[in-house]
C-alpha cells in the first residue's frame, strides 16, 4: 500500500511536469518591429561575421544579420573577416582572396580561425563563456547591447573621411566624445576599412539565400579590407573619462588597392577598452560610407 | 611543453598506488577506477599537410576513480588536455575535475548528485554519455532519482549539460518509466514472450531573447517503445516527437519533430538475422537552441550503418542526420557447419552486411514559402516517401575461416557510397568506393603470433586510391608492427603519399602501454554516427591505459 501510495504521488508529480514543461508557439512566428530607431547619436554595435566563401553555411547566417539590420537599422555595424579553411583561395571561381592581415589577426585571437564557420562576435564580448557566437545566437546577443542597455551610447564616434582620388588614398578624422561618466582604463579606438558589393562566387546549401551548391555572382557585403590605424587600434586615452570630454585622432594616406571601388567604401571605427575585466569590449561603433 | 609534460606525469603517478592509500583514509569500501593518458609529439609535414603546434606535444589524459561503501558511491574524473590533440576541439584545453558524484542507492531508490550519464531508450529523446575517443561528452550536472517497484523502473532528473568546462544554458527535466510486463502480471511470469514497455518525457528550459522570431522557452519531447522477446525471435521499436523547436540545426523552423526505430531479430545456431529501419524527421534536440555541431545534444540519434574496424573500411563513415533521415540496415551471419565442402575442417562464417540512408520527402507549405524558410512550418512530409537524395549506402560481406589450427584468414568486400555535403559539409563530388580486405593470422606457437592484414580502396573520387598493409608479431602481452599506407591520388587535385607508421606497446594485467612513430591520415573518426574529423600527423605518439 506504502509502495502504491509513494507509485502515484511519482505519477501525480509527473503529469504536473509534464504539462508545465512544453510551451507551443502559434503562427505568426516572428516578431512584428517597432521602427528602427532613428538619428545617429545612438548605441550601435560592432558584429563581426567570421565567414568565407567556400562555407556552405554562411550566406544564411549573412541573411540572419540582415534580417537583424532590418530591426536595428544601421546600430548593427558590419565587419565580415574572410578567414581560416574556408576562406582559402582555390581554383576559379573561388580564386578571389578576400583574406586579409588584420581578419586572419582577429579571428586568431578569438578563436574563429579554427572554428566551424559562420561564427559571429558582438562587441568582443563574452557570451556564455566565449566570444564566438552561433548563427542561431545572433539575435539575442544582439537583443542584449541593443534593447537591454540605454539606448544612448557611452561614447558617440563622429567619422569625417575624404578621398584623394589622385593617389588613391583616404584621410579620416574620428571624433569621439564622452556621454556618460566611464571607469578607469585604457581605451583605444579602432579605425577600419570595409568594401560591400564585391560580386564574386560563394558557396551556399540554403535555396532560401540563392542557388544551390554555389552563387556564382554574389554580393558580398562589409568585406574586411584593412586597418587603418593598425589592427588593435591605438590608445586615445587611459584613465577615468568624463562626459563632455572629447578625443579626436586623425589618420592620413591610407592607399586603396586598384580593384577596390572607392563608392563601395566604408569606414568602421570603434571604441573598445584596452585593460581591465572588460579587455577587448567594444563600447561604440561607427559606419560611414567613403563617399 | 614543459607543463604539458609535468601534468601528464602526475597523472600518470596518481594512477598508480592511489587505491592502497584511500583504503585506508576512507576505512573500508572499495576503490575502483581507470586512467588514460594519450600524448603526441608533432612534427611539421607539408607532403601531408600536417602541422607542427607551437606546444611540440599535446596531451589528452584522464584519471577517474569510484569509491562504494555499502549503499554510497562517490566518484570523480580529473581531466587534462594541455592542450588537446590535434582534431579535438579548442575548447577542451584545460584541466579540472570534470564529473564528480554522489550516490546512494537501495533496492528500491537510486539517487544521484553531481554528474551522471542516462539514457532514456534508445536515447531518442535523451542519452547523455562520454566518447573519450571522440572528445565527446555531455553528461548531465544536477540531480536524478530512480525508483523501483515490481517489474517497474521510474527515473526523474532535473539538470544541466556539461559543456566544455561549463554548463550549458539550457535547464534539463525529463521523467522516464520502464516497464516489464511479465514481472508486473503474475500470471505472466513464466510466459514465453517477454514484453517492456517504456514511456519517457524530456523538456528542455532555455530563456529566449531573440529580437525576430518568437521562441518557446519550453521545449518538450516524448517517446513510447516497446520490446518483445519470444525463443529465437525478438522485435523492438520507439516512435517519439518533438514540439516546435526553432534551432539553429533546423534553420529556426517551428515544425514538430518526429523519430521511429524498428528492429527484427532472429537468431539461432550459426544463423542471425536482422533488419533495422528508422525514419528521423527534425528531430534535433539540444539543450542550447543555438549549438550545432557536437554541441549540447539532448537526444541522440544513431547511425544506422555497421561501425567498421579497418581502417579503409572506416574511411567512409556515415554522420547521423537528425534532421532528417530515412535508413534500412540487414544483417545475415551464417555459420557454414564444420567438415563440409564449404565449411572446411573447422567451419567458416559468412557476415552479410547492408545499410542505406536517404533524405526524408519534404514540399512546400505553400507557394509563397520555400523549403526550410526561417520563421515558417519548414516543410511538409509525406512520412512513407523517400526523399531525392540519397547520404550513404553500405554493402559488406566478410568471410572467416580457420584453416588449420594455425591459420585463420578473413576476407572482405565492400561497396560504399558517401554523400560529401552531407557527411562532411563541402561540396560533391560524392564517393563510390570499392574496398577489399585480406586479414590473416598464424599463431606459429602458444601466444606468439603474427597477423597481416592487407586493404585496398579504389575510387576515382575524393582522393582516389589508397591501399594498406600491416604485419604485427604479438608475443604474449607484447606487440609491435608496421603499417605502410599509400595513396595513389588523383593527378592534378591530390598528389601521392606516403603513410608508414609504426608501433609498439607491452599489456600487463589491466595496464596497456603503447607507443607509435610516423606518419596519420587525415580523416574523419565516428562513433555511433557521431563524426569528429582528425587533421593529418607527423610523430611520436604515446597512450597509456590502466584500471584497478
Amino acid at each position: 500500500m506504502k509502495n502504491r501510495l509513494k507509485y502515484v504521488l511519482f505519477i501525480a508529480i509527473s503529469c504536473l511536469f509534464v504539462l508545465a514543461s512544453c510551451d507551443k508557439v502559434e503562427a505568426p512566428y516572428m516578431k512584428q518591429h517597432a521602427p528602427v530607431v532613428k538619428g545617429d547619436t545612438v548605441r550601435k554595435l560592432l558584429f563581426e561575421d567570421f565567414t568565407g566563401h567556400e562555407c556552405v553555411n554562411c550566406p544564411t547566417a549573412h541573411k540572419t544579420i540582415e534580417d537583424l539590420q532590418k530591426v536595428y537599422g544601421d546600430r548593427i555595424v558590419v565587419m565580415a573577416e574572410h578567414v581560416g579553411f574556408f576562406a582559402r583561395p582555390k581554383a576559379a571561381p573561388y580564386n578571389y582572396d578576400f583574406r586579409t592581415a588584420a581578419g586572419h589577426a582577429i579571428a586568431t585571437t578569438f578563436g574563429a580561425i579554427s572554428a566551424p564557420l559562420p561564427k559571429g562576435m558582438v562587441n568582443r564580448k563574452k557570451q556564455n563563456g566565449g566570444y564566438l557566437l552561433d548563427r542561431a545566437a545572433f539575435g539575442t546577443a544582439v537583443s542584449l547591447v541593443l534593447d537591454s542597455l540605454p539606448k544612448r551610447p557611452d561614447i558617440y564616434i563622429e567619422l569625417n573621411p575624404s578621398y584623394n582620388s589622385a593617389d588613391s588614398s583616404i584621410d579620416v578624422e574620428v571624433k569621439m566624445t564622452v556621454l556618460s561618466n566611464m571607469p578607469a582604463a585604457k581605451y583605444k579606438v579602432s579605425v577600419m576599412l570595409t568594401e560591400s558589393d564585391i560580386i564574386q562566387a560563394q558557396k551556399n546549401n540554403n535555396a532560401v539565400v540563392g542557388s544551390v551548391p554555389e552563387i556564382l555572382n554574389y554580393n558580398h557585403k562589409h568585406v574586411l579590407r584593412g586597418a587603418i590605424n593598425t589592427i588593435w587600434g591605438e590608445e586615445f586615452a587611459n584613465g577615468s573619462l568624463s562626459k563632455g570630454q572629447y578625443f579626436i585622432k586623425t589618420y592620413s594616406s591610407y592607399k586603396i588597392a586598384k580593384d577596390w571601388k572607392p563608392s563601395n567604401l566604408s569606414i568602421v571605427a570603434f571604441v573598445y577598452y584596452a585593460n581591465g575585466t572588460n579587455d577587448k569590449m567594444v563600447i561604440q561603433a561607427q559606419n560611414k560610407k567613403l563617399l | 611543453m614543459k607543463n604539458s609534460l609535468r601534468a601528464f606525469l602526475i597523472v600518470a603517478i596518481m594512477s598508480f598506488g592511489s587505491k592502497a592509500i584511500l583504503a585506508q583514509v576512507l576505512g573500508g569500501g572499495e576503490v575502483h577506477g581507470s586512467f588514460q593518458a594519450d600524448a603526441q609529439y608533432y612534427k611539421k609535414d607539408s607532403t601531408i599537410g600536417a602541422d607542427a603546434i607551437p606546444q611540440k606535444m599535446a596531451v589528452n589524459a584522464f584519471f577517474e576513480m569510484r569509491y562504494t561503501n555499502k549503499n554510497f558511491e562517490a566518484g570523480m574524473r580529473y581531466e587534462l588536455f594541455m592542450p588537446p590533440l590535434q582534431g579535438y576541439d579548442s575548447r577542451w584545453k584545460g584541466n579540472g575535475f570534470g564529473y564528480r558524484f554522489l550516490r546512494y542507492r537501495n533496492k528500491q531508490i537510486d539517487i544521484t548528485a553531481g554528474n551522471f550519464y542516462e539514457q532514456f531508450g534508445t536515447g531518442m529523446i535523451l542519452r547523455s554519455y562520454q566518447e573519450w575517443n571522440l572528445g565527446f561528452d555531455n553528461s548531465l550536472d544536477g540531480v536524478r532519482v530512480k525508483y523501483k517497484v515490481k517489474g517497474i523502473t521510474l527515473t526523474a532528473l532535473a539538470a544541466k549539460q556539461r559543456y566544455y568546462w561549463s554548463l550549458g544554458p539550457g535547464l534539463i527535466r525529463g521523467i522516464d518509466g520502464q516497464l516489464s510486463v511479465n514481472d508486473l502480471i503474475d500470471k505472466w511470469a513464466d510466459a514465453k514472450t517477454r514484453v517492456f514497455l517504456g514511456y519517457s518525457f524530456v523538456s528542455r528550459f532555455q530563456t529566449a531573447q531573440d529580437p525576430i522570431f518568437k521562441l518557446p522557452e519550453n521545449v518538450a519531447a516524448q517517446a513510447a517503445r516497446i520490446e518483445l522477446y519470444r525463443g529465437k525471435y525478438n522485435f523492438k521499436m520507439e516512435v517519439g516527437t518533438k514540439i516546435n523547436d526553432p534551432n539553429a540545426s533546423n534553420s529556426m523552423i517551428y515544425k514538430s519533430g518526429n523519430a521511429v526505430m524498428a528492429e527484427f531479430g532472429y537468431s539461432k545456431r550459426g544463423l542471425g538475422f536482422s533488419i533495422q529501419a528508422e525514419r528521423v524527421d527534425n528531430m534535433d534536440f539540444r539543450s542550447n537552441r543555438n549549438s550545432t555541431g557536437f554541441d549540447l545534444p539532448v537526444g541522440y540519434i544513431p547511425a544506422m550503418t555497421r561501425q567498421h574496424a579497418y581502417s579503409l573500411a572506416a574511411m567512409y563513415p556515415y554522420a547521423s542526420q537528425a534532421n532528417g533521415q530515412m535508413g534500412l540496415q540487414t544483417t545475415l551471419i551464417y555459420k557454414l557447419k564444420k567438415k563440409t565442402l564449404l565449411g572446411g575442417k573447422y567451419g567458416t562464417s559468412v557476415n552479410i552486411n547492408y545499410s542505406i540512408s536517404n533524405s526524408i520527402n519534404k514540399s512546400k507549405i505553400n507557394d509563397s514559402t520555400a523549403i526550410g524558410q526561417a520563421g515558417t512550418l519548414g516543410y511538409k512530409s509525406d512520412f512513407f516517401k523517400l526523399g531525392d537524395e540519397k547520404y550513404f549506402s553500405d554493402f559488406n560481406i566478410k568471410i572467416h575461416r580457420k584453416l588449420s589450427r594455425k591459420w585463420n584468414v578473413s576476407l572482405m568486400y565492400m561497396n560504399v557510397f558517401y554523400n560529401m555535403l552531407i557527411n562532411e559539409g563541402h561540396a560533391v563530388p560524392n564517393v563510390k568506393a570499392n574496398i577489399g580486405i585480406a586479414d590473416i593470422w598464424w599463431k606459429f606457437k602458444p601466444y606468439n603470433s603474427l597477423h597481416l592484414e592487407l586493404q585496398s580502396l579504389f575510387t576515382k573520387q575524393d582522393q582516389g586510391n589508397w591501399s594498406s598493409a600491416m604485419l604485427e608479431y604479438n608475443n604474449h602481452g607484447f606487440f609491435a608492427a608496421a603499417i605502410l599506407l599509400y595513396n595513389q591520388g588523383i593527378t592534378g587535385q591530390y598528389a601521392s603519399a606516403y603513410y608508414p607508421y609504426a608501433t609498439m606497446g607491452y599489456t600487463h594485467s589491466a595496464t596497456r602501454i603503447t607507443l607509435g612513430y610516423g606518419r596519420q591520415r587525415e580523416g574523419i573518426v565516428c562513433v555511433g554516427g557521431v563524426c569528429r574529423a582528425v587533421p593529418a600527423s607527423n610523430g611520436l605518439s604515446l597512450s597509456i591505459n590502466s584500471s584497478f
